[in-house]
């Protein structure tokens, strides 16, 4: 069972030490998470703002099936991932990052679920 | 051998993105907080969350940038659409059908539909930060091997060394060692040898508690500030603005002092003070000050301004004064008293045999004292020092008043007569004023702008309506007009206004000011040989010896030490004693509080609980269940006779580590239902009270009645929404309580102090429902109390408010018993 607990990226948490520290960190944190939410619970968007179509140039290289990307993404190491397109912005600049999403996330069995089921039409 | 690889780890000279707690410098998982510019990884280490996000939290800063070399490039994490940067709101959304994802925000960009026709898939965004830490295919989370590598920071080194860096934003782990950082003040005692050594010891604590609220206001400055200007009724300029929710601990009081600062170029540099005359409520988020002065503000500019707190040292002073008083000065209180208060308990307990009590145990205009209220009265007119414990609606005024009633005409000199808080001073001096003594109401300067029930009294305006002095009330006239008085006119208005105080303060029977307000300079002059503290419990022991050394002879402690105690904000100097007051002391010393035993206010079946678990089972009723049961009103209680039920919500909403479920969406909901039923079978808005326990949750109840709530905005807005600190001294027809989801790590926080809870169950009249979740809850000891009470009653219910049915929910085993 510990080995499962280590296997998961988000899970190394080798020694956690619980304290009274660590547990006021926690309620801070759900504070911290529910006061910016509520920030912004009144924002409106401003007209125009919303326009993100995926840029055309991106949009040819991620344009492909979930086997090709599996194939291109998947090194020699134990975990295959697939990459993924990040669009980002810094300040007036959009960017565009390459990341590696692993392969057994929901995003990437989302996508290949889409692609199969397109395919079965 | 493995020791000698940890000294290599930390000697190296470590890059700039080295994780300022544990060392690790991978640059693909390290980020910079963008407010302070400290470098963090995004491992746990030991703790329950990443470094990165352990700073961010306990630091309150909220963007981040990456490494140029890290998984993502160089980049400030903002949304894609709007620029935010909070990290709390980002999250990311998928395309349809390409690999391809979006930094969004979470409201309003990713909520927006609009999103879907330009084969966006909103309904998948997920947050930036999951189980505490970012995303691992953001920033690389280091691995078992190299985390066991690094420093094992503890939690509580984090939080010293987050500490330390308010002082020194450059301080380093090593300098955690460093002598002085960890030292504890020395700890508060029973009994004190002598005055010098109580100063001694409550001396550094006041320091402690001063120190940290000054930087805690000092780091408050918020800019970008949007301002509305006004006049107010005296001619004075107002400023409004809306203020950002940073930060829990901060409460914004009626006359703090904030500083508006413009920094635009429309007018030249400006900046001004002023005091606050509205904070946030209900009708909205708006922050009102009144300026010091009307020269040169720059109201035809509207943004581009800054908001400074103000820390003021005054009330802080006055208790290091007060302190060095009774130390020093054989005058500020008698003998009796002093070794009393040392806790000198081989002082026999004095009785005043010569006072002949009156026959009339009452005052004009009061309600006739019941028994046990008036053995208070006898019992705190015939001894130098009492203490009377008022449990809820058991007419702690009413007997405070005529307390101060008898004391005058026994005494013939003036009493003083204080409360911590300016509301619970207020109360008090209505009551008194009705009796037909000469009351004078003395308020901080700061807050003579601010209206009361008892304005009238006020010293301010006391002054105002003075018949006989032409002069003053012309300059005062012309003060008002002008705005500014020439300095010859100036010195003169203030000599009158001088004298005129003297003579308003020497005349009168009673004074009333908060405990603090006794260190006033206007009283220093004066002695009081009588000195009645209503609310004591929610003094400090400094706080309540401000008015103490103004030359007691007689002191009456009125208090409840079951209810909440002071409000201390450092840990330090809490941890040290500072939040015991001194009637919770004199509890302790052995000195019999002399307590009231009937309630007026519950209903006798919510009274019940209460009685029997805080006060021995010693309250009495005296109202019956027909003076407590509301005519003309429908509402599905469960049990008819018995007007209070546990609504039972289940925690499905708690996402782990999201954070988002604290909010509670369900509890709110139910809330909104309980309200509109109660609103719709025609209780009014203000008859009842919502008690939520965090700020947060205020606001979102709040904002969540007022835009689902079917009925008018309008009355949800005349409804109270407080937390249960903000409801103590005071009652409401109905309560509706709402927990709010507690996850099994946190514990249940705010309710798991019996003195809390107590206040929170007994400010309804009649009828009292609690919304939460019994399995959380009834882990602790007194909950689990509670919630068998309620389950024996059958009054422990769940599902739809016109089909309420017994839960058969099972408990879970308290783990400790508190109290
Ligand atoms: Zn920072
Ligand atoms: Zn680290
Ligand atoms: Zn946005």
């Amino acid at each position: 069972e510990e080995e499962q607990l280590l296997d998961g990226d988000m899970n190394v948490n080798i020694n956690h030490v619980q304290c009274e520290e660590d547990n006021d960190f926690m309620s801070a944190f759900d504070r911290m998470m529910a006061d910016s939410i509520l920030e912004r619970a009144s924002a409106v968007p401003r007209p125009g703002q919303l326009d993100i179509s995926v840029p055309v140039h991106i949009r040819s290289t991620a344009k492909k099936t979930y086997d090709q990307l599996l194939s291109e993404g998947t090194k020699e190491e134990a975990k295959p991932v697939v990459n993924f397109v990040f669009l980002t912005r810094s300040g007036n600049k959009q960017q565009y990052n390459s990341v590696e999403m692993p392969v057994d996330s929901e995003l990437v069995t989302k996508l290949r679920t889409r692609e199969e089921a397109e395919r079965a039409e | 051998e493995e020791e000698e690889d940890e000294n290599a780890f930390y000697t190296k000279e470590l890059p700039e993105w080295a994780c300022r707690y544990c060392g690790i410098h991978d640059p693909a998982s390290a980020v910079m907080c963008n407010v302070c510019h400290k470098w963090f990884c995004n491992g746990r280490g030991n703790t329950s969350g990443s470094h990165i996000i352990n700073h961010l939290v306990r630091a309150k800063h909220k963007e981040v940038s990456l490494h140029k070399d890290g998984l993502v490039r160089d980049t400030v994490l903002e949304c894609y659409a709007c620029a935010v940067k909070n990290v709390f709101v980002l999250g990311f959304i998928p395309a349809k059908a390409e690999s391809v994802v979006v930094l969004l925000c979470r409201q309003p960009c990713a909520a927006q539909s609009s999103l879907r026709d330009m084969n966006w898939d909103p309904e998948q965004w997920k947050p930036l930060i999951n189980d505490r830490a970012l995303l691992p295919w953001l920033v690389r989370v280091p691995s078992e091997a190299e985390q066991l590598r690094a420093r094992q920071i503890t939690a509580q080194q984090i939080n010293k060394l987050e500490e330390l860096w308010k002082e020194n934003a450059s301080a380093t782990f090593d300098d955690l060692e460093r002598p002085g950082v960890d030292e504890e003040p020395q700890q508060v005692c029973l009994r004190y040898e002598d005055g010098f050594q109580y100063q001694n010891i409550f001396g550094p604590l006041v320091k402690l508690e001063a120190d940290y609220d000054k930087k805690l206001k000092e780091s408050q400055t918020q800019d970008k500030i949007e301002v509305r200007w006004d006049i107010g009724l005296n001619k004075k300029i107002c400023a409004y603005f809306t203020l950002a929710k940073t930060d829990g601990d901060m409460r914004l009081m009626h006359g703090d002092e904030l500083r508006l600062r413009y920094l635009g170029d429309l007018h030249k540099p400006w900046s001004g003070v002023g005091h606050v005359i509205k904070i946030p409520d209900n009708f909205g988020e708006e922050v009102g000050i009144e300026l010091k002065s009307n020269v040169g503000v720059p109201t035809d500019c509207r943004d581009k301004f800054v908001v400074d707190f103000v820390w003021k040292s005054t009330s802080f002073d006055r208790m290091q004064a007060a302190l060095r008083k009774f130390a020093v000065d054989d005058s500020s209180v008698s003998p009796y008293i002093y070794h009393r208060l040392l806790g000198h308990v081989e002082i026999d307990e004095l009785i005043f045999r010569h006072i002949h009590l009156p026959k009339q145990l009452s005052a004009p205009n009061l309600p006739t004292l019941n028994n046990s209220q008036q053995y208070a009265l006898k019992h705190a007119l015939q001894r130098p020092l009492s203490l009377i414990q008022g449990p809820p609606g058991t007419g702690k005024t009413v007997t405070s008043a005529t307390i101060v009633y008898q004391l005058v005409k026994q005494t013939g000199g003036s009493v003083l007569v204080c409360a911590p808080s300016n509301t619970a001073v207020d109360q008090l001096t209505e009551k008194i004023h009705k009796t037909g003594l000469k009351v004078v109401r003395l308020c901080a300067k700061s807050r003579e702008a601010i209206d009361s029930p008892v304005s009238f009294l006020a010293l301010h305006n006391q002054i105002r309506n003075l018949e006989d002095n032409g002069e003053l009330q012309k300059l005062q006239q012309l003060k008002e007009e002008t705005g500014e008085l020439s300095s010859a006119d100036e010195k003169r208005y203030r000599m009158l206004k001088k004298q005129a105080e003297k003579t308003l303060l020497e005349a009168a029977d009673v004074i009333c000011c908060t405990c603090v307000g006794a260190g006033d300079p206007r009283l220093a002059r004066l002695k009081f040989h009588s000195i009645l503290i209503d609310e004591s419990m929610q003094a400090t022991e400094p706080e309540c010896m401000v008015p103490v050394v103004l030359g007691a002879k007689q002191v009456i402690l009125v208090g409840d030490h079951c209810q909440l105690g002071p409000v201390v904000m450092c840990k330090k100097a809490s941890r040290a004693g500072l939040s015991q007051s001194l009637f919770e002391r004199l509890v302790v010393l052995g000195i019999r509080p002399f307590r009231l035993t009937v309630q007026y206010r519950m209903h006798p079946q919510l009274a019940q609980f209460p009685s029997n678990f805080f006060y021995e089972g010693s309250l009495q009723n005296g109202v019956a269940d027909a003076d407590r049961t509301m005519k003309g009103v429908s509402f599905p209680w469960p049990q008819a006779d018995k007007p209070q039920f546990f609504y039972v919500t289940s925690g499905q909403e708690e996402i782990a580590g999201s954070g988002t479920s604290y909010l509670n969406r369900t509890e709110a909901s139910s809330v909104e239902k309980l309200v509109t039923r109660f609103l719709n079978s025609g209780v009014k808005p203000e008859q009842i009270g919502v008690i939520t326990p965090y700020e947060g949750q205020r606001a979102y109840l709040v904002q969540y009645m007022q835009y689902q709530g079917p009925l008018n905005q309008k009355l949800y807005q005349r409804l109270e929404v407080a937390s249960v600190d903000a409801f103590q001294g005071r009652e409401k027809d109905l309560i509706i309580m709402s927990c709010v989801r507690s996850n099994e790590h946190q514990g249940i926080g705010f309710l798991s102090d019996p003195r809390r809870l107590n206040v929170a169950l007994t400010r309804a009249r009649y009828g009292i429902i609690i919304v939460g979740n019994p399995k959380v809850l009834s882990k602790q000891g007194l909950w689990n109390h509670l919630l068998h009470h309620f389950k024996e009653k059958k009054v422990l219910v769940e599902g739809p408010l016109n089909n309420l049915k017994e839960s058969m929910m099972q408990f879970s085993k308290p783990k400790r018993l508190v109290n």
